[in-house]
C-alpha cells in the first residue's frame, strides 16, 4: 500500500559526456580529469597504474565506457564500475587466447610480488586437476601440465589468488597483490551503500570475516570484543548458545537494552532474547545473532549511532551492525573450502574457596550421635559427656550448613544423610561436577561462477557439548547465495538461509537453585560431591538423615532444605530441558541501471523463525508443586518482513561538482505469537505430557506492528576533497496514534580531505581528513502501549472470575522519541601510511524517552507511560595502528590500539520524577537518576556506622564493627566503566601469522550476590583470617551517647573477635548484609585471544588435490593481567542482556577459557 | 497506507472496560488471602507468636526490613476500587445499577485503608490519584488520626446508600453473595472495630462511634461472618493461604510458635489438635504431643533445635490437601465483633458491664464453631476455667477477651497484631535476638524502599512525625496505651 513517488530532473545526457584532450599525461592525471567531470571515484594500485605509462586521449563527448576503453587500451589494465566507483585492477589474460596444454608441457616461470620481490612458498595449482608446484626461494617454480589444463591458480597467505590462464607460453612471469591492500578503502554504508571511506563524514568502523573467525565464538558478537573502539561486549554467563549485549557509545535507552540494529544484506535480523533469565531464575535461549555461522561472513560493518545510521530510523539510533556475507567469485571456476575447528573450554575463574575449616558453627561440629542411636546437640553431648561421633545437620541457613566447622583433619564423623566420612577438605567440587567444554565447529562450502552468475553455498554444523553437563547444542546452517547478470542492466542476488538449531540441558540463572553454579558456593567445604551424585533418597538416607523434614525414598536429594534447593546432579539427570529453533533468512534483491548514472533496485527480505520450548522435572523434583514435577511447552512464531525500493543516481553538476540522489521506501511487518501450556504436578510417572498433569495454565501473547517509511539521502563531491551528505526520512508507525504515528528526522555529514585540498603530498602525512556530522533518529516504541486495559486472572475462584486495571498509566498522546547526535573526528596517516590515527569525539542525546516512569506505589500505580526524559551519551575515542615492523625478509609486526571513553548523564526524567529503577537484587538497586550518569549502584542493606572521617565505629563491649539497625539507601558507586579499549598485535612471517588481542576496561563496579553467599556460609579465603580468635575489625572505638546513637572516640579498635562473629556482621543472611562490602571494581585487563595460524608450504601441497591448508591455534579468554573482582570473570557476570542486570553479578556460571586448533583446506 | 495501524496496535489479550464485580472479586480475594500467606505469617504471624518463623526470615528475628510487599499490595487493592468508581460504575452513584455497588465497593475500600494505616502509621490517603487521568505521583501522607475520621465518615455515608432493592453484585460478591443486609451489618461491625482502635488515643471519638456502632445491627452469627470460600481440588492460587504456604513453601517455616501452642495446651483446648500437629519424635516414642518452637532465636539458641521436637500447622486440617471442607479464609467473624462487645461493655459504652461475660462466652462458642475447628460441644473443663470473667478486674477481664481473640485470630496476622498492639494482650515475651530492635516485638511495619526513592519529600515529612523515625520500635498514632 505504498506509495513513492519519484522525480528526478536531471539532463543526464550532458552530465555524462566527457571531453578530454590530453598528452603524455599519466593515468592518475586522467581519471582525476574524468572524476571532475563526472563524480566517478577512482580506486586503483599506485604501482599498478604508475606501471602503465603514459597516455595520450583526444575525446569529445564521450561516454565514460569509452573513455576508460581509450584510457586503458594496449595495457593489462581492467575496470568495474560499483556505484559511483570506478575500481581499475590488473586484467587476467583474454579468454579467447586460451590454449588447453597437451601433456606433459612443462611451464617455468617466477612468482614475485608487486615490488618483483621473489615469492618463495607460492602455490601453483593446475586448474581441475590435482597437479601443482611450489615456488622455490627465487620464486621460480616449474610445472609439468596435465593433457587439457587450461588455467594455473597462484595463491599465497596474504596475497589475492590469482589465476593465470594458459595461452601456450611455456615461461610465465605473475605478480601477486597483497590481499590486505585491494579495496581497503570502500567501505559498507547505511542501506548496503559501497563508499569510499574518505568521503564519510562519520565512523564507521570495518571488520574482516578473517578477523572475527581467528578464535571461533559461536556467538559473532563476542569476537566483536575490544576490536573497536567504543564497542562494549558483555556476555550472558549462561552456558552454549548463550546471548550477548552489544553497547555502541554507551547506553541511550532506560528501558530495554539500548543494542545496535543487527542488518544481514540488507535485511535486519531480529534480534530478540525471547523471555530472558532474570535476577530470580531463567533460561538464556540465546539471540538472534548467536544464530548467523560466523564462517558465513565477509565482513562487518559497524554503523555507530545515528550519525552513520540515521537511513535505519526507529531502530538505528543505537548504532548498526551491518554484515555482509560471502558471495562466489565471478569468473572463477570451482572453489571448495573446508574448516573444522576443535576446542575445549574450562573455567577461568571460580571462587576461592578455602580448604582449612568443614561443615558447622563456632568451629565445632554442630550436633553429635550418641551410641544410643539418639542425636543429640554438639553442647548437650559434652555436657553428658557422651559417646558417639559427630553428626551434620541438613538446614537451610548458616546455622546448620556453613563452614564455620572445625579444621579439617580426617575427623570421623556422620554426615546429615547418615554417612560414615572422613572430615577432609574436598578442593576440587567445581571440577568433579562439571564438564570439560568441548566445542566442534565443521564448514564445508561451494562456489564459483562465471560472468554472469555466481553462486556460493555453504554448510555449517556447530556441536557444543557444554560446561554444565548434559547441556548441548547443535546448530546447522544452510546458506545459497547467488547473483546473477540476467541483462546487461538487470542483476539479481538471492539468498535463503536456514538455520536449524538444538539446544539441550541449557542451564537456569542467577538466584536460583537449579542453577548449577548456586549451590557450590555456599555447599560445605567439607562435603564430598560423591555423595551429591547419590542424588535421590534411599530409605536408609531417610531413616538416618537429621535435619530434613517430610522427606522420603525417591525424592530428589538436596543437602540444604531450602523450598527451593536442588541438587545439580538431579538437575542434569531428571530434569530436562530442550528448545528447537528452525530460522529462515531469505532476501531477494533486482536492481536495474536505466544508465550508468541511474539505478533502481527492489528488495524484499524475510527473516521468520519458530522457537519450540520444552522443560520438564521429573516427579521428585525438590522444587516442584508438592514434589511432583512439572512441564512447560511454549512456540513462539516471529516474522519480520522488510521491503524496500531505492532509486541510487549519480550526477555531475560541472566540472567540480557532484552530486549523487537516492530516493527509497520501505515496508517494515512484525509479527510474533507466543502459545504455550504450563501443567504441574504429574500423574503418571515419566510421561511428560500436559494433559499427565493434575493443573495446567496457559501462556499466551501476540504483537504486531508495521511501519512504512519514505527516505532521500545524497552525496555531494567538490573536487575529490570535500564531501557532504544528507539524509531525511519520514516513518510512519502503527504503535503510535494517528495525530502522532508520522515522524521526521534528517541527517546532514562532511568530510574533507584536507591532503587532496591544501595538495600536500608528503611521505610524512600522507593523509589528513576532517569530518563532521549531525543527525536525529527517531523511535517509535512497542504497540499496545496507548489504552490503559484489564487483564483476567487466569484462574477463576470456584467459576468467578476476576480481573484487574493495569498497574502502568497508558498515555494516548504518546509521541516518537529522538535521538539528536553529533561528531567531529580526524583521520590521519603518516609515514607512507604505515601510521595512522582516528579520533572522535561525540555528544548524543536521546529526549521523549517512551519510558514507564516509576511511580511511588501510593500513588495507586507502579509507573506512567510517557515520553520523558533526556539521556546524555558524550565521548572519545582514539585508536591508532600502524607497522611497527617490516622486514625485507617479510616480516612484519601490525599493532593497533583502541581507546573510547563516554561519559554517560541522565539529564533528566519524567517531571516530578526523582529516580529510575533499573534493577536491583538483594542489598542494592541500581537506579538513573538526573544530573549522574546510568547506573548508580544504591545500597539497600544494612551500612556501618561511621564516624564524621568516615571510620568505622567498632563497638567497645564485642569488638564488632557497629551497622545501622534497618536498610539504608546510599550510594555505592557507578557501573559504568571509565574507559574501555584493545590493544591487538599480529606478526607474520612466511606462512606463520600469530595475534594477540588484549581487552581492556577500567572503572565500573559490580556487585556480587556470589560474594554475599559466600561470607554468609564461610567458604571462601576471605573469610580465613582469625578463626580461631585474633581478628582485628579495623576502624574505631565507638562510643553511645545518651540518646542511644554512637560517636567515634578516636581510638582505634584493639579489640580482636572471631572471623565467624565479623563475617555474621558483614553477612548474616541473604536478606541481611552490609551491602558495601560485597562490591567488587570491575576493571580489568584480560588476554582475550591469542592465535597462531601457519599456511602450509606449497611444495608440501605439489602436485596434490589440495590447493591450500592452514593449520591454527588458539586461545581464548586466557588470563587476565588485572582483575579485582572476587571469585568471578567480570565482563561474563550477567544473567541477561538487558539493562535489568547492569552492575549485578548473580551466581554466574564462570566464563570459559578455551584452547582450539583449527584446519582450513582449500580444493 | 495507515489505515488499519489502529486495529494493528489494539492490544490482542486484554479489554479496555470490565464489569465491575470482576475487580470486587479480586479485591476481596486477595485482600483476605494475603492475611494468612507465609509472609505475613513468618513476619506479623511471628511477631505476634502464632509462628516460629527462624533464620531465613530474619524479620521473624526482629531484624528490619522494608515491608515493600505489603505496601504494594494494599495500594493494587485500591487501585482496582479506584477503578470501580471511576470507570466502572461511574455516573451510577444515585442510580439503582450503582447506588449500593458502589457502596459495597466503599466500605471495602474502607476496610482496607484500615489495615493499610494500622500496619504503618500516616500513609498517603486524601492524595492519592483520583482516576488514571488525573495521576498525582507525589501524594502527602496523611496522618492517621485524618485518616481514621474519614473512614468513619466513609462508613456512615455508604452504610446510608445501602439498600436492598438495589442492583447486587451476586455471586461475584465473596463475603455475601450481595446480601445488602448482611453488608450493612458488616459495615457496622467495622465501625465498631474502628472505634475501639481509637481507645487509648481519642477517647471521645472512641465511645462515640462505639456508641453509635452499638446501637445499630452488627454481625449477628457465624452465617454474616465476612469470607472468602477455598478449594482444594483446584489450582493452588484457590486453596487456603496456609494450605498454600504448605503446597509452595519452605518446610522451615511450618512451625508454629512456642507461646500461641503452650496457651492452647495449657488450657487444654479442643481446637489444639485442629491447629497444631504433635511433635515426629513424641509420635515416633508413641506419646503423640505438642511444643511451639521459640520465636527470634539467637544463633546460640538456634544451634539447639531439633526441628523433629517441633510442631507445624495440623496435618489434618491447614496442611491437608485433601480436607472435605476447604477452611474458608476468613475477613472478619462474628466471634471477633462478640469480643469487641464485650470490650464495649467493659467501658459502659452502649452496654453495661455485666454483659460483657456473655458477650465474651458468644464469642468463645462462635470461634470454637468456625470450620475447621467445628466445635459445637465444648468440653465442661474449659468451659468451668475459660468462660467466667467473675471476679476479675476490667484489665484482667480484657486480657481474657483479648487472649481468646489472639486465638481465633490465627491465621490473621495482619488483626492479630494490631489488636496485640492495641491492648497488650496476650502478654507476650520476645524472643532473644536483638536483632535491630534491641530485643523488643516491633510496632509497625517499615514504609516501603520504593516509596522512599520515589516520593522522598513527603515519605521523609511523615517519618519526622514518628518518634523513633522509620523503624519497627516507632508506635503509630493509635498505639498509646499506657
Amino acid at each position: 500500500c505504498l506509495l513513492l513517488f519519484i522525480c528526478l530532473r536531471v539532463s543526464a545526457a550532458a552530465q555524462q559526456q566527457i571531453s578530454l584532450t590530453m598528452r603524455n599525461a599519466t593515468l592518475e592525471q586522467v581519471f582525476s580529469a574524468i572524476r571532475q567531470q563526472t563524480g566517478f571515484y577512482f580506486l586503483y594500485s599506485n604501482d599498478v597504474v604508475k606501471k602503465a605509462g603514459k597516455v595520450n586521449i583526444d575525446v569529445k563527448d564521450a561516454g565514460i565506457d569509452k573513455v576508460l576503453k581509450l584510457c586503458l587500451a594496449g595495457r593489462q589494465l581492467t575496470y568495474k564500475i560499483i556505484d559511483q566507483t570506478i575500481t581499475i585492477q590488473e586484467k587476467a589474460p583474454e579468454p579467447p587466447v586460451i590454449k588447453p596444454a597437451v601433456a606433459d608441457t612443462v611451464i617455468t616461470g617466477k612468482v614475485t610480488d608487486e615490488k618483483n620481490n621473489p615469492l618463495p612458498g607460492v602455490t601453483i595449482g593446475v586448474e581441475g586437476s590435482s597437479h601443482g608446484a611450489i615456488s622455490g626461494p627465487d620464486g621460480s617454480f616449474s610445472l609439468r601440465l596435465p593433457s587439457g589444463a587450461r588455467a594455473l591458480v597462484f595463491s599465497f597467505m596474504g596475497f589475492t589468488q590469482q589465476r593465470v590462464e594458459l595461452t601456450g607460453a611455456t615461461t610465465l612471469q605473475v605478480k601477486l597483490a597483497e590481499s590486505t591492500k585491494s579495496l581497503s578503502e570502500v567501505v559498507v554504508t547505511a542501506l548496503g551503500i559501497k563508499r569510499d571511506k574518505k568521503a564519510l563524514g562519520y565512523t564507521v568502523a570495518e571488520l574482516k570475516g578473517a578477523e572475527l573467525s581467528q578464535g571461533k565464538e559461536v556467538n559473532v558478537a563476542n569476537a566483536l570484543s575490544g576490536k573497536v573502539a567504543g564497542v562494549q561486549v558483555t556476555r550472558a554467563a549462561s552456558g552454549a548458545g548463550g546471548s550477548s549485549k552489544i553497547v555502541i557509545r554507551g547506553n541511550n535507552s532506560l528501558q530495554g537494552n539500548s543494542q545496535p540494529l543487527y542488518v544481514v544484506d540488507g535485511i535486519p535480523l531480529d534480534n530478540q532474547n525471547l523471555r530472558p533469565a532474570s535476577a530470580t531464575g531463567g533460561i538464556d535461549y540465546g539471540d538472534g545473532i548467536s544464530n548467523i555461522n560466523p564462517e558465513d561472513i565477509e565482513n562487518i560493518s559497524l554503523l555507530k549511532g545515528p550519525n552513520a545510521a540515521a537511513l535505519y530510523g526507529q531502530r538505528g539510533s543505537n548504532g548498526v551492525v551491518l554484515i555482509t556475507t560471502k558471495t562466489g567469485m565471478a569468473g572463477k571456476g570451482l572453489g571448495v573450502r573446508f574448516s573444522s575447528d576443535y576446542s575445549i573450554g574450562n573455567a577461568l575463574v571460580t571462587p576461592d574457596f578455602q580448604d582449612v575449616y568443614g561443615q558447622g558453627m563456632n568451629g565445632d561440629f554442630t550436633h553429635f550421635r550418641a551410641t544410643d542411636g539418639k542425636v543429640y546437640t554438639m553442647a548437650e553431648a559434652k555436657t553428658l559427656g557422651l559417646q558417639g561421633m559427630p553428626k551434620m545437620s541438613a538446614g537451610r541457613d548458616r546455622i546448620m550448613r556453613s563452614s564455620w566447622g572445625p579444621k579439617m583433619q580426617g575427623q570421623e564423623y556422620e554426615d546429615q544423610w547418615g554417612n560414615v566420612l572422613k572430615l577432609t577438605p574436598q578442593p576440587g567440587t567445581y571440577k568433579a561436577f562439571f564438564n570439560t567444554e568441548k566445542q566442534f565447529v565443521n564448514n564445508i562450502s561451494v562456489d564459483g561462477g562465471t560472468e554472469k552468475v555466481n553462486y556460493r553455498f555453504s554448510y555449517s554444523n556447530t556441536s557444543v557439548n557444554g560446561y554444565v553437563p548434559t547441556n548441548k547444542l547443535n546448530r546447522n546452517t544452510f546458506n545459497l547465495r547467488t547473483q546473477a547478470q540476467i541483462t546487461s542492466k538487470l542483476q539479481l542476488d538471492a539468498k535463503i538461509n536456514y538455520i536449524a538449531q538444538k539446544g539441550e540441558n541449557r542451564p537456569t540463572l542467577s538466584d536460583a537453585s537449579d542453577n548449577p553454579a548456586y549451590l557450590f558456593i555456599s555447599q560445605p567445604r567439607s562435603m564430598p560431591m560423591s555423595v551429591l551424585a547419590d542424588y535421590t533418597w534411599s530409605a536408609q538416607d531417610v531413616a538416618k538423615q537429621f535435619g530434613y523434614s517430610g522427606v522420603y525414598a525417591g525424592l530428589e536429594k538436596t543437602y540444604a532444605t531450602n523450598s527451593s534447593t536442588a541438587n545439580p546432579y538431579w538437575t542434569i539427570n531428571k530434569t530436562h530441558n530442550e528448545d528447537n529453533r528452525d530460522r529462515v533468512i531469505g532476501m531477494l534483491r533486482l536492481s536495474y541501471d536505466f544508465t550508468s548514472w541511474l539505478k533502481l533496485t527492489a528488495r524484499g527480505g524475510t527473516d521468520f523463525y519458530t522457537d519450540q520450548r520444552q522443560r520438564y522435572r521429573e516427579i521428585g523434583t525438590y522444587q516442584s508443586q508438592n514434589r511432583n514435577g512439572d512441564i512447560e511447552e511454549q512456540v513462539t512464531r516471529v516474522r519480520e518482513d522488510n521491503y524496500d525500493l531505492l532509486l541510487t543516481s549519480n550526477l555531475k553538476l560541472n566540472k567540480d561538482m557532484t552530486l549523487g540522489l537516492n530516493l527509497g521506501g520501505s515496508h517494515q511487518k512484525r509479527f510474533m505469537r507466543l502459545t504455550g501450556n504450563t501443567g504441574r504436578e504429574f500423574i503418571v510417572p515419566k510421561l511428560f505430557v500436559i494433559n499427565n498433569t493434575l493443573t495446567n495454565s496457559y501462556l499466551f501473547d501476540l504483537q504486531q506492528s508495521e511501519i512504512n517509511s519514505v527516505y532521500a539521502s545524497g552525496q555531494f563531491g567538490f573536487r575529490e576533497f570535500w564531501f557532504v551528505d544528507f539524509s531525511a526520512r519520514n516513518d510512519w508507525s502503527s504503535t503510535l496514534s494517528p495525530e502522532n504515528n508520522s515522524f521526521f528526522y534528517p541527517s546532514v555529514s562532511t568530510s574533507l580531505v584536507l591532503t587532496d585540498a591544501l595538495d600536500i603530498r608528503s611521505n610524512t602525512l600522507s593523509f589528513l581528513k576532517l569530518r563532521a556530522s549531525w543527525a536525529q533518529a527517531g523511535s517509535s516504541g512497542n504497540p499496545y502501549q496507548l489504552t490503559g486495559t484489564y487483564s483476567l486472572d487466569q484462574f477463576t475462584h470456584g467459576g468467578q472470575p476476576m480481573g484487574s486495571f493495569s498497574s502502568i498509566i497508558p498515555d494516548p498522546n504518546l509521541k516518537n522519541e529522538l535521538t539528536t547526535s553529533t561528531e567531529f573526528g580526524a583521520d590521519v596517516r603518516m609515514l607512507n601510511s604505515r601510521l595512522g590515527f582516528s579520533f572522535t569525539w561525540y555528544n548524543a542525546s536521546t529526549k521523549n524517552q517512551i519510558l514507564d516512569v516509576p511511580l511511588p506505589l501510593s500513588s495507586l500505580f507502579e509507573y506512567r507511560r510517557v515520553n520523558a526524559g533526556e539521556i546524555r551519551n558524550r565521548g572519545i575515542e582514539f585508536s591508532v595502528n600502524g607497522t611497527p615492523l617490516k622486514l625485507a625478509n617479510g616480516f612484519t609486526w601490525e599493532s593497533s590500539f583502541n581507546f573510547a571513553r563516554n561519559r554517560n548523564m541522565v539529564v533528566s526524567l519524567a517531571d516530578g520524577v526523582d529516580a529510575f529503577v533499573l534493577g536491583s537484587d538483594r542489598g542494592v538497586i541500581v537506579k538513573a537518576e538526573p544530573g549522574k550518569p546510568f547506573g548508580v549502584l544504591v545500597s539497600n542493606g544494612f551500612a556501618w556506622l561511621r564516624d564524621a572521617q568516615g571510620r568505622r565505629l567498632i563497638d567497645p563491649a564485642t569488638g564488632l564493627p557497629l551497622r545501622t539497625n534497618g536498610r539504608v539507601q546510599q550510594e555505592l558507586g557507578n557501573a559504568m566503566p571509565d574507559w574501555t579499549g584493545g590493544f591487538f598485535n599480529s606478526f607474520r612471517y612466511k606462512g606463520f601469522l600469530l595475534t594477540g588481542l588484549i581487552d581492556i576496561r577500567q572503572g565500573g563496579m559490580l556487585y556480587s550476590q556470589s560474594n554475599r553467599e559466600e561470607l554468609i556460609y564461610g567458604t571462601t579465603k576471605k573469610t580465613l583470617a582469625g578463626r580461631e580468635g585474633g581478628y582485628l575489625a579495623s576502624g574505631i572505638v565507638g562510643q553511645k551517647k545518651a540518646d542511644g546513637t554512637w560517636e567515634g572516640t578516636n581510638q582505634p579498635n584493639t579489640k580482636t573477635v572471631n572471623a565467624q562473629d565479623y563475617w555474621n556482621v558483614v553477612a548474616n543472611d541473604k536478606e541481611s548484609v552490609v551491602s558495601e562490602e560485597m562490591l567488587n571494581d570491575a576493571s580489568y585487563i584480560a588476554m582475550r585471544e591469542i592465535s597462531l595460524g601457519y599456511q602450509l608450504p606449497a611444495k608440501m601441497l605439489s602436485g596434490k588435490f589440495i590447493k591450500r591448508a592452514g593449520i591454527g591455534l588458539y586461545g581464548r579468554n586466557l588470563f587476565y593481567f588485572q582483575r579485582k573482582t572476587d571469585g568471578f570473570s567480570p565482563e561474563a557476570s550477567a544473567f541477561n542482556v538487558n539493562n535489568s542486570s547492569l552492575g549485578l553479578e548473580s551466581t554466574s556460571l564462570p566464563m570459559m577459557r578455551n584452547f582450539g586448533i583449527n584446519l582450513n583446506l582449500e580444493f | 497506507c495507515t489505515k488499519d495501524f489502529e486495529t494493528l496496535n489494539t492490544p490482542p489479550t486484554s479489554v479496555t472496560d470490565i464489569d465491575a464485580g470482576l475487580l470486587l472479586s479480586k479485591v476481596q480475594k486477595d485482600a483476605a488471602f494475603a492475611e494468612g500467606n507465609e509472609r505475613a505469617n513468618i513476619e506479623f504471624g511471628s511477631w505476634i507468636q502464632h509462628w516460629a518463623g527462624g533464620q531465613v526470615a530474619p524479620v521473624s528475628r526482629y531484624i528490619q526490613q522494608p515491608t515493600d510487599g505489603v505496601w504494594a499490595a494494599h495500594y493494587a487493592l485500591l487501585r482496582n476500587l479506584m477503578q470501580i468508581r471511576t470507570q466502572s460504575l461511574k455516573g451510577l452513584e444515585t442510580m439503582p445499577a450503582g447506588r449500593s455497588k458502589l457502596a459495597i465497593a466503599a466500605i471495602l475500600e474502607a476496610s482496607v485503608w484500615q489495615r493499610l494505616t494500622d500496619l504503618f502509621g500516616d500513609v498517603p490517603l486524601s492524595e492519592t490519584s483520583e482516576s488514571a487521568t488525573n495521576v498525582n505521583s507525589k501524594p502527602a501522607f496523611d496522618t492517621q488520626e485524618a485518616i481514621y475520621t474519614r473512614l468513619i465518615a466513609m462508613l456512615d455515608n455508604a452504610m446510608a446508600q445501602l439498600n436492598a432493592t438495589d442492583a447486587s453484585y451476586g455471586n461475584a460478591d465473596f463475603y455475601f453473595k450481595g446480601d445488602v443486609a448482611k453488608w450493612k451489618r458488616y459495615a457496622n461491625s467495622l465501625k465498631l472495630r474502628m472505634g475501639l482502635r481509637l481507645r487509648y488515643v481519642a477517647p471521645q471519638l472512641a465511645e462515640k462511634t462505639v456508641r453509635e456502632a452499638m446501637a445499630q445491627p452488627l454481625l449477628t452469627g457465624n452465617a454474616d461472618n465476612a469470607a472468602v470460600p477455598t478449594f482444594n481440588n483446584a489450582q493452588t492460587t484457590n486453596a487456603h493461604p496456609i494450605l498454600q504456604q504448605f503446597i509452595g513453601g519452605s518446610s522451615d517455616l511450618r512451625y508454629l510458635a512456642d507461646a500461641f501452642v503452650r496457651t492452647l495446651k495449657t488450657k487444654n483446648d479442643p481446637r489444639l489438635p485442629m491447629i497444631a500437629a504433635p511433635t515426629v519424635n513424641s509420635v515416633k516414642a508413641g506419646a503423640p504431643d505438642y511444643r511451639g518452637m521459640g520465636v527470634a532465636l539467637t544463633d546460640a539458641q538456634l544451634l539447639t533445635i531439633i526441628k523433629d521436637d517441633y510442631s507445624t500447622a495440623a496435618t489434618t486440617t491447614y496442611f491437608n490437601r485433601t480436607l472435605a471442607t476447604p477452611i474458608p479464609c476468613y475477613v472478619f467473624t462474628y466471634a471477633e465483633v462478640c469480643f469487641f462487645k464485650a470490650e464495649a461493655a467493659l467501658l459502659g459504652w452502649g452496654a453495661a458491664a455485666g454483659d460483657a461475660q456473655t458477650f465474651y462466652q458468644d464469642g468463645i462458642k462462635a470461634a470454637m464453631a468456625l470450620p475447621p475447628y467445628n466445635i459445637t460441644t465444648i468440653p465442661p473443663a474449659y468451659i468451668a476455667a475459660e468462660f467466667s470473667l467473675a471476679g476479675l478486674s476490667a484489665e484482667q477481664q480484657l486480657e481474657k477477651i483479648m487472649t481468646q481473640k489472639w486465638i481465633v485470630l490465627f491465621g490473621r496476622d495482619y488483626e492479630a497484631f494490631t489488636e496485640w498492639r492495641r491492648t497488650g494482650y496476650p502478654v507476650l515475651t520476645p524472643g532473644g535476638n536483638q536483632g535491630s530492635t534491641a530485643g523488643t516485638i516491633p510496632r509497625r511495619a517499615v514504609y516501603s524502599s520504593l516509596e522512599a526513592l520515589l516520593n522522598a519529600d513527603n515519605y521523609n515529612a511523615a517519618v519526622q512525625r514518628l518518634t523513633k523515625g522509620d523503624n519497627y520500635t516507632s508506635k503509630v498514632w493509635w498505639d498509646k496505651k499506657p
